[in-house]
């Protein structure tokens, strides 16, 4: 098991950074345009034979910057893909939906270092959450509001069932990140704040062609109206100049 | 569509997103006023509403410390605030892009990559607003003005970014946190002095005979928050902590002058907008048709308000700003 820390010191020297790099598995994917990563935000993703799983935006309970700001941290871990694996960071993906990880994180996490913050890594590696189930998967991809309920009832749902068996991200829960987005990526379940629905919105399916679809609409319109408006001045200069020789001949 | 970059400057902990956030509070009301219209997307608007909420709650307690949360994020990572400029009711034609990064960039611990980053950015945008800590300039005889906002540092960086400039640019210096500054006139001159001494080796970069008729370079001092001044600065550990603290118990949320940047960086912009417009045979037909009025009297609009005294100046390129 690989786990990454991002957090950051007190100083103005010793701003938000990855501990011990920056996890290649979110660079190589680009797990970040998925979340709003100041927010509270969980991913679970399969990339390659690995699982992932990315909790940000978690609040320190007392440090703070120079500036007298509350210090967030993140946390990744990278897991060879398997069933045992996959169960671990499920129960752990649960345990912080349910808002029950983050001063355990946190109280592994310490200023110091040549970084300005230290981690304690066994501690991170012994978070001992609750054992889950493996009960039959529904394989619909669905979308929600990011509220207390949905999150619960998404905990619930990563306690009782396994992952979807395809690759991607297939668990976004965040703050502000568009429905079309989530749809993009085609995750099994997303929670955003900008996603307008009660509960959960019906099942959608994945399509990677609708936002191509949509950017190619738009150049469109926008050369046929550059295109009219070069037509009709064209033809506006060419009876003026016509007309030109009219006006100017003499009156007989 | 044409597509314009902006980005603000400085070390972390400065004020970037605050400016950005109350700058961003003034669009409607400024840009209501024309006939103009700037829609931004949706992330954009959502990120940057949650921001203005968070600067509101500093007034929630009478003394405070602290500002809006810290950016973070590795330069793949970092995206713009998109907005869509253009005449009300139809389809914008610019895009405004404005690019917001973590302080921690300016660090002597940053990654190359990231130092990288800062300077392709500084290169590629048109205007760039550098957020200035105003009591780390003024309080103390500015003792920590060089800790702070880095001005050697932010000087290196321009000179390396607008070697062989070869297009106009705009340079706001926006110094935040100015409550305390901008009281009367006295104050006000003040500050535009200690701005002049604070960055000499910036603003004779500006002025040399290379880049003068290229960059156009602003004073304009924001009051963040409005109701919040400086109160005095408490040592912790040798580290400096600034207090502030609320005029009155009851005051409100009540910035001043955020949207002067906002006038001076849309004066530019649109400048720009219309000759990227103008150019051509279109260009020409547009002139003659008298297409893009609604952008020269949006310029003409904005530059009637922008301040130049107490405080405010334009030091250099003021032709840069203006429309025929």
């Amino acid at each position: 098991m690989a786990i990454y820390v991002q957090s950051r010191g007190f100083s103005q020297d010793d701003d938000y950074c990855w501990l011990p790099e920056v996890p290649p598995i979110i660079r190589e994917n680009r797990v970040n345009d998925l979340i709003q990563s100041e927010s509270f935000s969980v991913v679970l993703a399969r990339y390659s034979k690995k699982l992932l799983l990315l909790i940000t935006g978690l609040t320190a309970q007392e440090r703070t910057d120079f500036r007298g700001r509350k210090i967030r941290n993140s946390v990744a871990w990278v897991l060879e893909d398997s069933e045992a694996s996959e169960r671990e960071l499920r129960a752990i993906a649960a345990s912080a939906l349910r808002d029950s990880l983050a001063t355990s994180i946190d109280n592994a996490i310490k200023f110091g270092g040549i970084h300005g913050f230290e981690v304690a890594w066994d501690d991170l590696d012994q978070l001992n959450p609750k054992e889950v189930c493996n009960f039959s998967t529904i394989l619909d991809r669905k979308i929600g509001q990011n509220s207390p309920t949905l999150r619960d009832e998404l905990a619930y749902e990563l306690e009782e069932c396994p992952l979807p068996p395809e690759k991607g991200a297939l668990v976004v829960v965040t703050g502000i990140k568009s429905e079309s987005a989530l749809i993009q990526a085609g995750v099994w379940r997303g929670l955003s704040n900008l996603v307008q629905a009660e509960g959960w919105k019906d099942p959608y399916k994945k399509s990677l062609t609708s936002e191509a679809k949509k950017q190619l609409i738009i150049p469109t319109k926008s050369k046929n109206n550059t295109l009219v408006f070069l037509i009709v001045s064209i033809a506006i200069v060419v009876v003026a100049i016509a007309l030109v020789p009219l006006l100017l001949k003499p009156k007989l | 569509m044409h597509e314009l970059k902006i980005t603000m400057l400085g070390p972390s902990g400065v004020g970037k997103t605050s400016l950005l956030t109350a700058m961003y509070e003034q669009f409607e009301s400024n840009i209501g006023k024309t006939n103009l219209q700037l829609t931004p997307d949706e992330e954009s608007s959502a990120i940057l509403q949650e921001r203005l909420i968070e600067l509101k709650t500093l007034l929630e307690s009478f003394e405070s410390t602290g500002g809006i949360e810290g950016t973070e994020g590795e330069p793949e990572d970092l995206k713009f605030f998109v907005f869509g400029l253009g005449k009300k009711g139809e389809k914008p034609s610019v895009q405004i892009k404005f690019q917001d990064y973590p302080g921690g960039y300016h660090a002597a611990k940053a990654t190359p990559e990231k130092r990288q980053f800062v300077k392709n950015l500084m290169t590629e945008c048109v205007a760039i607003l550098i957020a200035v800590d105003a009591p780390a300039l003024m309080e103390q005889n500015g003792k920590w003005h060089d800790v702070f906002n880095r001005p050697q540092q932010i000087t290196d960086l321009f000179k390396t970014a607008y070697e062989n400039l070869d297009s106009p640019r705009l340079v706001i210096f926006a110094p935040v946190k100015c409550e305390k500054y901008l009281q009367d006139e006295t104050s006000a001159k003040e500050l535009l002095q200690r701005l002049r001494e604070g960055y000499t080796n910036l603003l004779d970069l500006f002025n040399s005979s290379a880049l003068l008729s290229k960059v156009a370079v602003v004073f304009t001092p924001v009051q963040t928050v409005g109701s919040v001044v400086f109160s005095r600065i408490e040592m912790n550990s040798n580290a400096p902590h600034f207090h502030f603290r609320k005029t009155t118990h009851f005051a409100e949320y009540n910035p001043k002058d955020s949207e002067q940047p906002l006038r001076y960086l849309l004066r530019f912009l649109l400048k720009l907008h219309l000759d990227q417009r103008s150019q051509g045979f279109i260009g020409l037909l547009r002139n003659l048709f008298r297409r893009d009025s609604h952008f020269k009297v949006a310029v003409n609009q904005f530059a009637v308000g922008c301040k130049t005294n107490n405080g405010f100046a334009m030091l250099q390129g003021e032709d840069l700003l203006k429309v025929n």
